[in-house]
This record gives C-alpha cells, structure tokens and sequence, in this order.
C-alpha cells in the first residue's frame, strides 16, 4: 500500500457532505447505545437483588454480634461475605437510583460476580462443614461444595486464561505499533533528507 | 489504504474493545466512522439513512465483538455488518443477486490502475450500478484482497475478481466521459 492510496482515500472520504444535524443525532445516539435504559421490570429485579445482598449481610453481622465467641476463620469467613454483598448491592444501588446501566462495565461487574460467587460458595462449604455433627457430614458437605467450587473456577479460570491470552496479545500489538510508527517516521526522515 | 500503523492502531483498539475497555469504543467509532459513513452512503439513495444505519452497525458490532476471533478480521466483518443492515434497511435484493456478466472470464488487473482524482471518482462511482459501486468503493477505501470482498460481499471470489474488472472498466469509461465531456 503506498501512500498516494492513502490520501486517495481520506480524500475520497472527504468528498461525502455531513449533513450536521444528522451527525450530531447520530453521535448522540451511538454515545447513548451504551447506556441501557431500567424498566420498572428490571428496577423491580434489581432491587430484590439488592436487598438480598443486604439481607445476607445483614444477617451475618446480626450473627456476629449475637455469638462474638466464634474462632478466627469463621470470623475472616463471615467478613469476605459481607464485604461482597455490600460492594454488589452498592453496584445495583448505583444503577437502580439512575435508572440505566452503563452495558461497557457489565463484563467487570460479571466477573467481579463469578469471583465473589467462588469465594461465597467456598465460605459457605467451610462454614456447613464445620457445624455438621460429624466427620461423615463433614466430609459429605465438603464433596458437595468442592464439585461447585470446580464448576464455578472452571468458567471463571477460562475467562481470566482468555484475559491473559488477550493481555499478551495487546502488548504485542502495542509494541508492534510503536515499532511501525518509527520505522515509518525513519522512512519518511530519509525520504526528505535525499530530496 | 490504511498504512501498516492504522491497521495496527485498528487491531489494538479492536483488542481493547474486545476486552471491554469503556475508553477504546469512542476512539473505535471515531476512527471507522466516516469511511464507513462513505460506504453505507453508496448503497442507500437517501443519504439521511446512512445515519441510522451506521448507528445499527455500531450497536450489533458492540454485541458481535465478543464472538470476534481475531482483531484483524474486523474490517471484513464491520463492512459485512454495514452491508447487511443496509440490505435490511432498503431491501436492497440488487446486492444479494449476481449479474451474468459477473461470472465472465477477466485477466487480473488488481494492481495495475490508477484513479488519482478523488473528486471526479466520487461523481463517478454514483453513476455506477450498485454493485459495481460497492465493490469499487471497498476496493478504494481498504485495499481488500479479493478473497476479503468476497467475504463482506458473500459471493464467490471468482465473482468479486469479474465484478471488479467490470466496474473498473465502467468507472475508466465515466472518467473519460467527464474529461471528454
């Protein structure tokens, strides 16, 4: 591809009239297809999302300070569940009280989820386990959470292996960039400099 | 033609919106919009139209992104979704049939032309028909390799390479035309 090609085409770009108005709607437009407007539908669901955080949360602090005599790892347990349903109730809260969720932040949001689901569920294994009457329980509660917890780190290892996959890809490219944009400054330094 | 710098830029953002990061969309937009305002206005008579379906084009690109393989198969699969939400928005059946003289035998003239005058060319290619503009207009903007056309357009690469010669053959005669008035 030569350069000549290059300007034939931002001029032949250039040669399609904007008509103002419409580019302005249509930036308008595009800058809102991000935003995804609640229905009372999706409020309503939202705010039973949110109160079942709460709810979860609640009832584990009320827990606390009813039996304050529990050993440490119930207590790290109880305080890595209440901090998620706080920090995904405070998200919902956010997108219930505006009405919309910005669609750009979903995939975080997701996987934020997938995280705390993990921790939760692991959290509630170690806590059924513990209280069970015996070894046997015991070990039936740990089986149990243990086959959920590799369902939940499969899907959620797939997506961070593809992260870091992508991750990779994107310094690569970043360096290639830099790489092309010097050599294309270099050439074009040459090119003036034999003229 | 994009250079080898845009077409790396074009990747990384691509990777970056990919990946959902909020900033690389708006850059994405700002970057592809007017060529691909330049095509869609080809294929639709009322230049009002290319508006909205540019914006259907970014929406079903923001939902498709995930599902794309690799970052550089993003120019063919932008213009295919441009394409096909023109086609909805005109029913324009014209682009989904093939010419007769598509499947005629041409020599491969891919590299040897030279249209220098944008104005003139920008006249000429509404003159055309639609489908030879269409393909002149991706052959201009992007530089696509046959099999790449064939792939936004959905026809046989032996039906790009004909089209091509064909409408190149239309768009010297215009040309001529406007010089030799």
């Amino acid at each position: 591809m030569t350069r000549d090609h290059q300007t034939l085409q931002s001029r032949l770009v250039a040669q399609q009239p904007i008509d103002e108005a419409s580019f302005q709607n249509y930036r308008h437009a595009v800058d809102q297809m991000f935003i995804e407007k609640l229905g009372p539908a999706r409020r309503t669901h939202l705010a039973i999302r949110i109160l079942f955080g709460l709810a979860i949360a609640g009832y584990i602090v009320y827990d606390l300070a009813a039996n304050r005599t529990q050993p440490l790892h119930h207590l790290i347990i109880d305080a890595v569940i209440v901090l998620v349903a706080i920090v995904w109730s405070a998200y919902l809260l956010r997108d219930f009280l505006n009405a919309s969720m910005d669609r750009r932040k979903r995939g975080k949001i997701q996987a934020f989820l997938q995280l705390g689901l993990i921790v939760i569920i692991a959290a509630a294994t170690f806590i059924a386990a513990a209280a069970a009457p015996d070894t046997l329980q015991s070990i039936r509660v740990l089986t149990a959470g243990a086959v959920f917890l590799v369902i939940v780190s499969v899907l959620h290892l797939r997506g961070q292996i593809r992260n870091a996959r992508m991750d990779l890809e994107q310094r690569n490219l970043e360096l290639q960039l830099r790489i092309a944009a010097l050599t294309e400054s270099l050439t074009r330094k040459e090119s003036h400099e034999s003229l | 033609m994009p250079s080898e710098t845009e077409k790396l830029r074009t990747q990384l953002l691509v990777l970056r919106c990919m990946r959902d990061d909020p900033s690389a969309w708006p850059e994405l937009v700002a970057a592809w919009e007017r060529k691909m305002l330049y095509y869609i206005s080809r294929l639709v008579p009322r230049h009002h139209d290319a508006y909205d379906i540019l914006q259907q084009v970014w929406f079903a690109a923001y939902r498709g992104i995930g599902r794309l393989d690799d970052p550089r198969d993003f120019s063919p699969w932008i213009y295919r979704i441009a394409r096909n939400k023109a086609i909805d928005h005109r029913q324009l059946r014209l682009l989904k049939t093939t010419d007769a003289a598509d499947d005629l035998p041409t020599s491969d003239d891919h590299a040897q032309d030279r249209f220098d005058n944008a104005e003139a060319l920008h006249l000429a290619l509404d003159r055309l028909s639609i489908a030879h503009r269409e393909v002149l207009t991706l052959y201009f903007l992007e530089d696509f390799s046959v099999d790449q056309i064939a792939r936004v357009l959905e026809v046989p690469p032996g039906t790009v390479k004909s089209r091509l010669h064909h409408a190149k053959r239309d768009l010297r005669q215009l040309l001529e035309n406007q010089e030799n008035p």
